[in-house]
């Protein structure tokens, strides 16, 4: 018992150095190259004096991520928006930056996974996971910015970017996020013209 | 300096116990974070990263003070040594429980976290679970009929009718929202109990799917602030031939208010245990982190301090090591902070107190020394102006210490001597050998002493009268020896000339003053009686008068004599050949009846001497032995010269002998004084001056009869290479004359 309770000890204390060693490591690794999240199409269309959004978004969620979710722990995604001029020489003139964030939830007796556009609070229930994890990734006439904000002398571009807000996980969950490639889920960058 | 000292320690403490203090403020939000205390919770990962750089900053802090105490360690600087074993002491005593402490904590936190969940409370929650699933679905299944129902109404009302019958079905259903879609999700009725909403709670893509294909869904749903609905869709088939159309009626029913919150809460309560249950391995890793954190913040904190005590503790005692150490370099003017009243104060203040006392005793001894030098510079001026010379010898006759006046007195640097032998004088310069010879016996010799030496030199003859005496040493022995000698030459000189210029000055007067009356009586009795008497009386008278006469001018020469003894004309110094001289002064005796034999040398260099003073030398000794031949029918003399090298000292030799009888065994040691005569001729004097003229240029006469015939007069001559060599010499001898 001595033993095992002192194995425990020492590997506790080997992932607490580990830890600490392998934060800057972890932090620089990237999970953007696997399947996790992806942003396949991004389109704007112009509606009376509104600029509306479409995207089609990919949450390939690792094992941990659908094992937390299936055990109740709600995961929160960010989608980053930003409207820019790009110039050549100097970094981008950013015009404008948008965030929403979406929850997903596993709602057990109901047995129902619960989207809920949290800025919105709209909220849809979905039977299965799969479903909720593709509406979630559909977003249509998403309304961006009004026309009269840009310029129309001036050439402007769209970056999108969704990733899990690992803040938003249960504090017990972080630190252990925080370095492990299974939760540093985001997309890469998806830039595309504003017409 | 004390304060100094305190405010650097404060200066390092302050920063640190704010560190500690926000590290266990962080620590303290850290496990309310992990408990899931709100609050917190959203700093969660700043708090870890503000606890990790504290723990790195203090991991700095013991590097650098490891670094330090290493590094003196390997230099060997005082006290390091102490440091090092105290650091080490300090650490295994706070290691050693605070290890002990972790250990249970991680077996208590492991035991805590698994005692919260159980397998039974599990399972009792599930069925909880199904229950209210199960209570739930009989609910469902009438909420089916009854859509049912309002769906087979439906198939025949038209679209502008749908709403009235939507309307009335929501009351008798007890729905809170029914809606009616038509192709491509278009609504065609909706009804709702609550006014103000005008949009129907949507079903999501493929629930509709699902029922557009025929059949129905019903489920639960969890409306936002609502709790749970039940949903059900149902299609209906509405219309008839080619006007027919799929609709799909959909109805949100609320469930009773009782059953709403019990399953609320269960469903709250399962979610949470099964999120709990979920997160156990990370709850207790993050308890771990928490606690080893802690763990760690205690251990780098107990090392720090164990640094910072051992240095504040052996601040004292290195000073105190370096402080010796300065003491033993001979540095007395360290003074070090008194640090408290404790044992350590109290050694540092004993410390000062030494250091102090050492200081100024050694400032007193400084001062004691320097007056001793000055009473020895003071003593050394007394001796170097010293007309003696003064010299002090050791028991084994080693040269201690010489005054300048004893090298100039000797003719040599004996100051160059000093801790050699004596004897080593005498193999430098042998003139000395006498002088050496009177202090051989010192070393078997005590008390008081005194003995007149006779020095022949280069610079010419020397006497030294020489006094001497055993200095009686700290234990009461014989110790050194001191001699004091002056040079008496001149004395010894000028104390004959007075006495024999008195002698002379008292026949003058004593004599010479009845000699003309002598003189004048007999004339006037040869004068007044020559002619009353008869010729043999007158004849007799006047033989009388005469002998008178004749002894009276002899006597008054022999007082002249005696006046030119004692009169001390200048001296007029030159270079002469002394040969030459010879020649000249001889030549005038050239009789038949004499043998002038000369040998004389003919490198013997110049000399320097009064010319007629010598001519008056050379006549006297010719004189003197022409008088010792007297009566001899064959008279011959023999004149010598010679350069002489004896003992580095550079002279000439004259020497006169003659055949005669010699001196008389009685007048031995006695012949050059006045008055020492055995010729019945002569004044007795004429030996005397001979003396008086060798002396007069700084050389020595001796007389000695031969073993065969005769005796010998030898006088030797300073040999003075230039005229100004030995000015002072010169003015000295004229100076004596003076006098005398």
């Amino acid at each position: 018992m001595f033993l095992s309770a002192l194995k425990t000890c020492s590997l506790s204390m080997a992932g607490l150095l580990s830890f600490i060693c392998l934060s800057c490591y972890a932090y620089a690794a990237s999970a953007s190259d696997r399947d996790g999240l992806r942003v396949y199409s991004v389109s704007t269309h112009l509606q009376g004096e509104m600029y509306y959004l479409d995207a089609q978004l990919g949450y390939g969620l690792s094992r941990a991520a659908l094992d937390a979710l299936d055990n109740g722990v709600p995961l929160t995604f960010e989608l980053e928006i930003e409207i820019f001029t790009p110039r050549k020489w100097f970094w981008d003139k950013s015009q404008s930056s948008y965030n929403y964030r979406y929850q997903v939830l596993y709602h057990a007796l109901t047995q129902q996974y619960i989207v809920t556009n949290i800025d919105s609070g709209i909220q849809n229930s979905y039977s299965r996971r799969n479903t909720a994890l593709l509406s979630m990734g559909r977003i249509n006439n998403l309304p961006l910015l009004a026309k009269k904000e840009l310029s129309e002398d001036e050439e402007y571009r769209g970056r999108i970017r969704v990733s899990l807000d690992i803040d938003a996980l249960p504090a017990p969950m972080r630190p252990w996020a925080y370095i492990n490639t299974d939760w540093l889920l985001s997309s890469e960058w998806f830039t595309w013209e504003i017409n | 300096m004390g304060n100094q000292l305190g405010r650097s320690w404060a200066g390092v403490l302050s920063p640190m116990i704010g560190l500690l203090l926000i590290l266990m403020a962080s620590f303290y939000m850290l496990s309310n974070a992990t408990e899931n205390a709100a609050r917190f919770s959203n700093l969660y990962g700043w708090i870890l990263l503000i606890n990790l750089a504290g723990l790195l900053v203090l991991v700095g802090m013991i590097g650098i003070n490891l670094y330090k105490l290493v590094s003196q360690y390997r230099a060997g600087v005082a006290g390091s040594r102490l440091t090092v074993r105290l650091v080490m002491v300090f650490v295994i005593l706070s290691v050693i429980p605070v290890s002990i402490v972790y250990y249970f904590s991680l077996q208590f936190l492991q035991r805590s976290v698994d005692s919260w969940f159980d397998v039974r409370i599990e399972k009792s929650l599930e069925d909880a679970l199904q229950l209210s699933q199960v209570s739930l679905d009989l609910r469902q299944r009438e909420m089916v009929k009854q859509v049912h129902d309002v769906a087979r109404t439906l198939e025949d009302v038209s679209e502008s009718n749908a709403g009235l019958v939507l309307s009335d079905w929501l009351e008798r259903t007890g729905a809170v929202e029914l809606s009616l879609l038509g192709k491509n999700n278009r609504i065609i009725a909706f009804s709702s109990s609550d006014p103000g909403k005008v949009v129907p709670h949507r079903s999501n893509e493929d629930v509709l799917m699902q029922v557009r294909q025929g059949s129905h869904y019903v489920g639960l749903e969890p409306v936002k602030d609502a709790g749970i609905h039940v949903r059900v869709v149902y299609p209906v088939l509405s219309g008839s031939g080619s006007d027919r159309e799929l609709r799909v009626l959909q109805a949100l029913f609320p469930i009773d208010q009782r059953l709403n919150t019990l399953a609320g809460s269960v469903q709250k309560y399962f979610t949470v245990y099964k999120k709990l249950n979920y997160l156990r391995g990370q709850l207790k890793n993050s308890f771990l982190l928490t606690l080893s954190m802690v763990l760690l913040l205690s251990l780098f904190s107990a090392v720090w301090v164990a640094f910072f005590s051992a240095q504040r503790l052996m601040a004292p005692v290195r000073d105190l090591a370096e402080g010796t150490q300065a003491v033993a370099d001979g540095d007395y003017d360290r003074q070090f902070p008194v640090s408290g009243n404790n044992e350590l104060g109290f050694l540092v203040r004993s410390f000062n107190d030494m250091t102090r006392r050492i200081a100024q005793a050694r400032s007193q001894a400084e001062e004691s020394q320097q007056q001793v030098e000055a009473q020895r510079a003071y003593l050394e001026a007394i001796l170097g102006n010293l007309s003696s010379g003064v010299m002090t010898l050791d028991h084994e006759l080693n040269i201690r210490t010489v005054n300048p006046e004893a090298s100039k007195i000797l003719g040599m640097d004996i100051q160059a001597y000093t801790g050699r032998p004596v004897d080593d004088i005498v193999e430098a310069y042998g003139p000395l050998r006498r002088f050496v010879e009177i202090l051989k016996p010192l070393s078997t010799r005590s008390g008081l002493w005194q003995e007149e030496v006779i020095l022949f030199s280069q610079a010419g003859r020397k006497v030294l009268m020489c006094r001497g005496t055993t200095l009686v040493d700290e234990q009461g022995g014989s110790g050194d020896h001191v001699v004091v000698f002056d040079d008496i030459t001149m004395l010894v000189q000028a104390q004959r000339d007075a006495a024999w210029g008195e002698v002379a000055r008292r026949l003058a007067h004593e004599i010479k003053n009845p000699l003309t009356p002598i003189q004048l009586s007999a004339e006037r009795l040869q004068f007044k009686f020559q002619n009353k008497m008869d010729e043999n009386d007158a004849k007799i008278l006047s033989r009388s008068t005469e002998t008178i006469v004749h002894q009276v001018e002899s006597m008054k020469e022999m007082v002249n004599a005696f006046t030119d003894y004692a009169r001390a004309p200048v001296m007029d110094l030159r270079r002469i050949d002394l040969n030459r001289l010879v020649y000249e002064v001889t030549e005038m005796y050239r009789v038949p009846e004499l043998k002038m034999h000369h040998q004389l040398d003919e490198r013997a260099p110049m000399i320097q001497a009064d010319e007629s003073r010598l001519r008056q030398l050379l006549h006297n000794l010719i004189k003197n032995a022409l008088e010792a031949m007297g009566d001899l029918q064959t008279m011959q003399i023999d004149i010598m010269t010679r350069c002489m090298d004896e003992s580095g000292c550079r002279f000439v030799e004259l020497s006169v002998r003659d055949y005669g009888q010699g001196f008389p065994e009685e007048t031995m040691g006695h012949y050059f004084e006045p008055y020492i005569t055995t010729k019945s001729k002569g004044t007795g004097l004429g030996l005397a001056i001979v003396k008086k003229i060798v002396e007069e240029h700084g050389g020595m006469v001796t007389a000695e009869n031969l073993p065969d015939k005769g005796a010998i007069i030898t006088i030797r001559l300073p040999v003075l290479t230039a005229l100004n060599e030995n000015p002072e010499q010169s003015r000295a001898m004229t100076g004596a004359k003076d006098k005398a």
